[in-house]
């Protein structure tokens, strides 16, 4: 155990916490707003990421880094829109279990599709140039890519909080992961509206993924890593909130990457625990949305 | 010749007294195609795996992801007592069988309020916090390695009786004879007032709660049996093994109970039992067949075997032959 | 009316029925075709042939690995088979796919035993599978070749009369590592970050003793990291406030990559050195241009003796498939596994298990490095030389060759460990050749 937590360290910390717990709620808002909106557990999130990855890779010599953060997302994003609307769509009907078993089911092909494609080999990922190195302040070094995750995903967030606060869709979203019935009888398309809030969820999945790959590497199974932190994140945060997942997401990275360092065999561990007295003590998650899937 | 067929249809002692003579006679037939004693273990303890599971998912209707937490835990804390106590396997086998189930209990109480996809995520939960602590917890547990040596001589009452369990046949009809009476157990449950319970709440848990049952009650009791169930397939496969490992305990593993019970036919007696076999036996084959570039490809086969059942054959191999009937 | 629905009712009850076992019929009499098919083999002029149960991970991080070891003793077996087998028998490998999970492992090896009824198990590659394969192994009293795992625990605590083992213990890697960077960096201070299990830890140790208590060096600082971690950064920065002249990376596979790659994000390349007791080429992969380190090693395709180039011309042309391809030390201890084998059943004159033990025990042989390797028989361990790689990824890089340069290796004697090392840390006795008669 390392309880000698200088300053310098707990900055550190602090940084790279938040860093990792963006990641977390990137994975996190897709998921609850998909979770809240269509019921779906959608177990192919981390598949999605992973592709968000792949993507990256292979099309990065063509078109260089930048370009990325917006067609990886973009062609995942159409994946999951197919996805949904072959498989998931059909099944709406049925018992929620069946969309359940059936993400898990597609999760299992799509890796191994993948392993197909490009193989068990972990593929290298370097971030460019401008953003490799250390920030130097004196008392703490700073990763300057983490730095960039943080500020890109800050930016994004507020992009999707934006739309969904202030745009009317957006609105009509929100209102859908209240009530369904009522978003039925104005009038709107719903099955349209499940298709996009897919496609917007794999796209944040696919971002994530992108802004993971240079520091955790590229290969078949890095989805389940990071998939079941975000369901923790999920539960945590309120199902169907989107700053109980950002919330959430933060404290699990924090907490996380602090376990890393004071006692890293817990660090898997720890997420658990941290549900279980969220659990305890309040039940709904951070935002306790109320009659939300209970 | 149709009386009989009827009979075989309509007459539960008839139907389990034809299923206990196959599984008695199985170790003979599977070496027909292509089985082996190994894999026809590995059929039957993975049958009271799901058999025990389908009472939760098929016919109380609650899903849960985290179900391998109690199967290998048992199968652990069984593993450990045995390796550093000089018990008889039955009393460690008991000792894991009832550590889990109160594991199980204590589970059961923090989670059952909450319903269908919160549940299930928090059973995912539960389930990695044990996978976790299995292969991390090295000095205890043996960590990724896993726990080595679980012996498997004889089983019986000290002074009294003594039988041997070494050679797979022996403890195939060892294991057998826990499935017919596991078997038999879970037929009376379901037949009894009990079950037709658990099914009410299946189709409309509200309605079961306006009539006046104690739905908690009933939920948390079929969770903590399928649980047993669960528990008691893991000693099992321990001493099957002679060795655990953390994998045993993960939800990929917890998944795997859930395609079995979904290929077979949920809610129904029979299905779980061949969704069991079915999907052991697949396992094998496809990882011998599913070879491209050298490389063995299981997942995608077995995934795709998966994902043709939940959107085309729901009720599984037993539900479809039903309905043809 | 109702009559004829009654009829029709029967009709397609009756059909359903009928095609239902006609359906299982024919599915179980191609499946007993099939195995009639596969039969008992019959080799050459009558014998039957010698089965080879291959284990290893075909599927999961470790696949290609794997494939590695089975092309290798693939490569041995259609040798043998060339020249009319091993006592006029033909060699036939089963392989089966055990990616990490142990579980799998032992329900192949179960099968391969029971079903196929396999001569000798070979293969594996992660120490959980080897461990749990060695003890079926031994208990089925049957012998166990494994050439895939680097783990010390499998000649030492957990060794068997049953189990033999090819691949470089980690003792070793890390002596060779160890004394190399003391000698040519001045290593002296150094920081761990140890993967947290058996291997990580016995690699640790060893590099300590070396450096600490031959070089007079000191131990900075350790980490141990859980295994699959893929976030370093504590460590690493916690490592650069220690300055040492070293950092050491007792980890392998994914989390290696990790490691040396955020090593270079964080800028630490130009502040220490790197080291740690194995890589290969499927880890350099992953860490591209971030490449760094002297790493422990069994094999390298570079290497200048006369039997080693002929393996490499034999591989490059029997598994070449893309022109930067080239083959890995998992080729080496597939093929040098094999071909011992093979040669100690001809010295026996038998396949049957106590004259081929007692055939390898003790055994000199060319393992095509600089030096002879050996079988020892106090503990099975193969005795080979030890090779330091030096990873590297510049603009002339050419093919996969390039991702190391060999500056160096160590004689086995002086990187294994001796008869009272292995004894103190816990190196358990073979059992006697009695106990290997079938219980």
């Amino acid at each position: 155990m390392h309880l000698n937590l200088t300053f310098s360290v707990i900055i550190t910390q602090l940084v790279n916490g938040f860093a990792l717990g963006m990641l977390f709620t990137l994975m996190a808002v897709g998921l609850t707003i998909i979770l809240g909106l269509m019921r779906v557990i959608n177990f192919t999130h981390g598949i999605l990421y992973t592709l968000g990855a792949y993507t990256v890779i292979t099309l990065q010599k063509l078109l260089g880094f930048w370009p990325m953060l917006a067609i990886a997302p973009a062609c995942v994003g159409l994946v999951g829109i197919a996805i949904e609307a072959s498989m998931i769509r059909p099944i709406y009907k049925r018992d929620p279990l069946f969309t359940l078993l059936l993400t898990f089911g597609v999760a299992l092909v799509l890796e191994d599709v993948i392993r197909l494609i490009w193989g068990d080999i972990p593929y290298p990922m370097t971030a460019p140039q401008i953003l490799s190195g250390v920030v130097n302040i004196g008392v703490a070094y700073f990763s300057k890519y983490r730095i960039f995750v943080i500020c890109f995903t800050s930016v994004l967030l507020f992009g999707v909080w934006y739309f969904l606060e202030r745009s009317q869709l957006g609105k009509t979203i929100l209102a859908g992961t209240f009530d369904r019935e009522m978003v039925v009888t104005l009038g709107i398309k719903i099955d349209l509206l499940f298709t996009l809030v897919f496609g917007i969820g794999a796209g944040l999945a696919a971002i994530a993924g992108v802004l993971a790959s240079p520091i955790r590497g590229v290969f078949p199974p890095m989805g389940t890593d990071i998939i079941m932190p975000s369901f923790v994140v999920v539960i945590i945060g309120g199902m169907g909130s989107f700053w109980g997942a950002v919330i959430g997401g933060l404290l699990v990275g924090i907490v996380k990457s602090f376990t890393v360092e004071i006692y890293s065999p817990m660090a898997d561990v720890i997420v658990f625990f941290l549900l279980a007295i969220v659990l305890l003590i309040r039940p709904r998650g951070i935002s306790g949305i109320e009659g939300l899937l209970e | 010749m149709s009386t009989l067929i009827k009979t075989i249809r309509t007459n539960a002692s008839v139907q389990l007294a034809i299923l206990s003579i196959i599984v008695l006679l199985w170790p003979y037939i599977i070496p027909l195609i292509g089985g082996y004693d190994g894999l026809a273990i590995e059929m039957v303890i993975f049958a009271i795996f799901a058999m025990g599971f389908n009472i939760l998912l098929g016919y109380t209707g609650i899903l849960s992801f985290g179900h391998a937490a109690f199967f290998g835990l048992a199968g652990y804390s069984m593993g450990l007592i045995l390796i550093h106590l000089k018990i008889p396997i039955l009393l460690g086998m008991l000792f894991g069988i009832v550590l889990s189930t109160v594991v199980a209990i204590l589970i059961g109480l923090l989670i059952i309020r909450k319903t269908g996809i919160y549940f299930a995520m928090l059973t995912i939960a539960f389930g990695q916090m044990f996978f976790f602590i299995a292969s991390r917890w090295k000095n205890f547990t043996g960590g990724e390695d896993g726990l080595t040596g679980i012996p498997r001589d004889v089983i019986g009452i000290p002074g009294l009786v003594s039988i041997p369990i070494f050679e797979p046949l022996q403890f195939y009809y060892f294991v057998a004879v826990v499935f017919i009476v596991a078997a038999i157990v879970q037929y009376k449950l379901i037949q009894s007032h009990f079950g037709q319970v658990l099914k009410t709440i299946r189709e409309n848990e509200v309605r079961a709660q306006m009539v006046g049952y104690n739905v908690r009650r009933y939920k948390l009791l079929s969770f903590i049996i399928s649980s047993i169930y669960a528990s008691v397939a893991g000693t099992l496969y321990g001493l099957f093994l002679n060795y655990m490992f953390p994998q045993t305990l993960d939800w990929i593993r917890s998944g795997d109970v859930v395609i079995m019970t979904l290929v077979g036919g949920m809610g129904t007696f029979f299905g779980p039992i061949i969704g069991a076999g079915v999907i052991v036996a697949l396992r094998v084959l496809v990882s011998i067949y599913a070879k491209i570039g050298g490389l063995v490809f299981w997942q995608l086969f077995m995934g795709m075997i998966f994902l043709i059942f939940v959107l085309f054959f729901p009720k599984g191999i037993w539900g479809f032959f039903q309905k043809s009937e | 009316m109702e009559r004829r629905d009654e009829m029709e009712k029967k009709s397609k009850k009756k059909i359903s029925r009928r095609d239902f076992l006609k359906v299982a019929g024919a599915t179980g009499a191609a499946i007993t075709l099939e195995q009639f098919l596969k039969g008992p083999y019959v080799g050459a002029a009558g014998k039957p042939p010698i089965l080879i149960g291959n284990i290893e991970p075909l599927s999961g991080p470790y696949a290609d690995s794997g494939r590695d070891e089975f092309q290798g003793a693939k490569l041995a077996n259609d040798e043998y088979n060339k020249k009319g087998g091993i006592l006029g028998r033909e060699i036939k490998m089963i392989s089966e796919d055990a990616p990490s999970n142990p579980g799998i492992g032992v329900q192949k090896a179960k099968k391969l035993v029971e079903r196929d009824k396999v001569d000798f198990l070979t293969g594996t590659l992660t120490s959980s599978v080897t461990i749990a394969i060695a003890d079926y192994a031994w208990n089925q009293k049957i012998l166990f070749m494994a050439f895939g795992s680097h783990s010390d625990d499998t000649t030492m605590q957990k060794s068997h009369r049953t189990t033999f083992r090819t691949t470089i213990q980690n003792w070793a890697l890390s002596t060779a590592c160890a004394t190399w960077i003391a000698k040519n960096w001045n290593v002296r201070k150094i920081y761990h970050i140890t993967a947290d299990y058996t291997w990580g830890h016995t690699g640790r140790d060893s590099m300590n003793r070396v450096i600490l208590k031959k070089f007079g060096g000191t131990e900075l600082g350790n980490d141990f990291t859980p295994l699959g971690t893929t976030d370093f950064s504590a460590q690493l920065l916690k490592a650069r406030g220690l300055k040492p002249d070293c950092l050491i990376v007792n980890c392998y596979g994914g989390d290696q990559v990790n490691c040396v790659k955020q090593f270079k994000e964080f800028g630490l390349d130009k502040e220490m050195k790197l080291a740690g007791p194995l890589s290969g080429t499927p880890m350099m992969k992953g860490i591209g241009t971030a490449a760094a380190g002297a790493w422990g090693m069994s094999w390298h395709g570079t290497i200048d003796t006369p039997g080693s180039k002929k393996l490499y011309a034999a591989l490059m042309k029997t598994y070449q498939t893309y022109s930067e391809w080239r083959p890995s030390y998992r080729h080496y201890l597939g093929y040098i596994t094999h071909t011992q084998l093979f040669e100690a059943i001809k010295r026996a004159g038998t396949t049957d298990m106590v004259p081929v033990i007692k055939a390898l025990e003790g055994y000199k042989f060319d393992g095509l490095k600089w030096n002879p390797n050996s079988w020892r028989a106090f503990d099975h361990q193969n005795i080979q030389d030890v090779l330091v790689g030096l990873a590297k990824r510049d603009e002339n890089w050419k093919s996969e060759d390039d991702y190391f340069t060999i500056p160096g290796h160590l004689k086995g004697e002086e990187a294994f460990p001796t008869y009272e090392e292995w004894k103190a840390n816990g190196g358990h006795e073979l059992e006697p050749y009695d106990a290997l008669k079938k219980a």
